[in-house]
């Protein structure tokens, strides 16, 4: 049994850690509020570029533009992971690797099957063939995929809000120009004219012999496919880790709505060239908002859990340490008593 | 003021700008300003950096410098997405 002094030892470090996480808690409390804010007022323009884009789409159906264009197949992918750049946030972190983990799994199976057809079809475009690209965003998920020695791209390791901006322009023309395969020397900080130049040098590329893809294909910057992995925020007790499709953009077979009619100025390529870049650009923030406002609701909960854990605790070892006492007492009285009686006879 | 009026949005990256009913708008489009009222024929168009114009249901005017953006007009749903606004100036009339 310990002794009454290291009870109390005991009971002063659990306090001291109660104290810390109930601190942490209500910093992930104040920055949650913070995302939240940003992404509620993030989210008015992306739902109104997602309606654009839709009744768009209805009305210039036969329209191809590049960021639509499904490459060849079973190209290089790149998944784009969010993780937190700091731990203490509950299964945050282990949920989303699990999801990447699956995600890895599901391509290198398909891969498989595909590298079957591909060796009696053909040799030669074998080394391309199931190459999944991991681009991280927080420190963790780069660590992790360190560690299980899986291939990474770019990473992008604390972002915070003075520098939020700029690093969703940075992924956003990162994956658009590798996706369309011409990568522009400039530094980043363009932003949407870069990605509007990229989409420029794509076409006058495909204009002049269709055969730049191959081109920057051999060049090896271009991916075929992007995934975000992300966790997706639905609400305060609902938010899980969810794969979605980036680039190339998919067309929403959405039947049920008519065509409007727009009277398009000036033209439909140029509406696109303008809408495509900024509708991405809102994709990226609102993903990264998004995980941002999930990691801190992680985090909130899990130190609350602690905290709650350490006022049990302290509860437990307090009554031990009033039990420990109460026979302490009893013993010395007893010795006091006993002595006297003693000294009487 | 008369005339019919209409809702008009103008959504920067950030947040809503503005929410309203408003008579008139006049919004710099790429192929030249566009005077918007109400009714108006469905209308996407890109536009350019330049003065952003409306007048609300109260007669209330707005002039703003606006960036480079998005006009649809849908219905009488008219919204305006745009990069930034800036130097606000409110003239009452």
């Amino acid at each position: 049994m310990a002794s009454l002094r290291q009870i109390r030892r005991r009971i002063r470090s659990v306090e001291n850690t109660k104290k810390i996480t109930r601190a942490m808690e209500m910093v992930a409390a104040s920055k949650l509020r913070r995302f939240e804010d940003l992404l509620t007022k993030a989210r008015e323009s992306a739902y109104f570029l997602e309606r654009l884009l839709k009744n768009l789409l209805k009305d210039v159906a036969d329209y191809k533009h590049p960021l639509f264009e499904a490459k060849g197949g079973a190209g290089k992918i790149v998944l784009v992971v969010v993780t937190s750049d700091t731990g203490l946030c509950g299964t945050y972190n282990s949920n989303l690797l699990h999801a990447a983990n699956a995600f890895l799994k599901e391509k290198a199976d398909r891969q498989a099957e595909g590298q079957c057809l591909q060796d009696k079809a053909a040799e030669g475009g074998r080394s391309k063939q199931g190459q999944v690209e991991i681009i991280t965003v927080g420190k963790t998920g780069l660590n992790y995929f360190r560690r299980i020695g899986q291939r990474t791209g770019l990473a992008f390791n604390e972002i915070r809000l003075s520098n939020f901006e700029a690093t969703v322009q940075e992924i956003t023309e990162h994956l658009t120009q590798g996706f369309l395969g011409c990568r522009s020397g400039q530094a980043a900080g363009g932003g949407l004219t870069e990605s509007a130049q990229a989409i420029g040098q794509y076409r006058s590329g495909q204009a002049a012999g269709g055969g730049l893809t191959e081109s920057a294909r051999a060049g090896g910057s271009q991916f075929d496919q992007v995934y975000l992995l992300y966790t997706q925020y639905v609400s305060k007790s609902n938010y899980k880790p969810r794969v979605e499709k980036f680039l190339n953009l998919e067309k929403t077979a959405d039947e049920a709505g008519e065509r409007v009619g727009y009277i398009l100025e000036p033209s439909a390529e140029r509406i696109f060239d303008e809408l495509l870049p900024r509708f991405l650009l809102t994709k990226v923030r609102t993903v990264l908002l998004e995980a941002f406002l999930s990691e801190q609701l992680s985090r909130m909960v899990a130190m609350r859990q602690a905290t709650d854990n350490a006022v049990e605790m302290i509860e437990d070892l307090t009554l031990l340490r009033n039990k420990l006492r109460q026979a302490s007492i009893t013993k010395e009285l007893i010795e006091v008593v006993s002595g006297a009686k003693a000294a009487k006879k | 003021m008369n005339g019919k009026s209409y809702s008009l949005k103008v959504i920067t990256t950030e947040k809503v700008f503005y929410e309203g009913n408003v008579v008139s708008a006049v919004i710099p489009g790429e192929v030249g300003y566009l005077g918007v009222l109400a009714n108006h024929a469905p209308l996407v168009t890109t536009c350019v950096p330049g003065e952003l114009y409306f007048r609300d249901a109260q007669g209330m005017e707005y002039r703003y410098k606006a960036g480079k953006g998005f006009l649809e007009i849908l219905g009488n749903h008219v919204t305006f997405l745009t990069d930034k606004v800036l130097g606000s100036k409110e003239i009452n009339e």
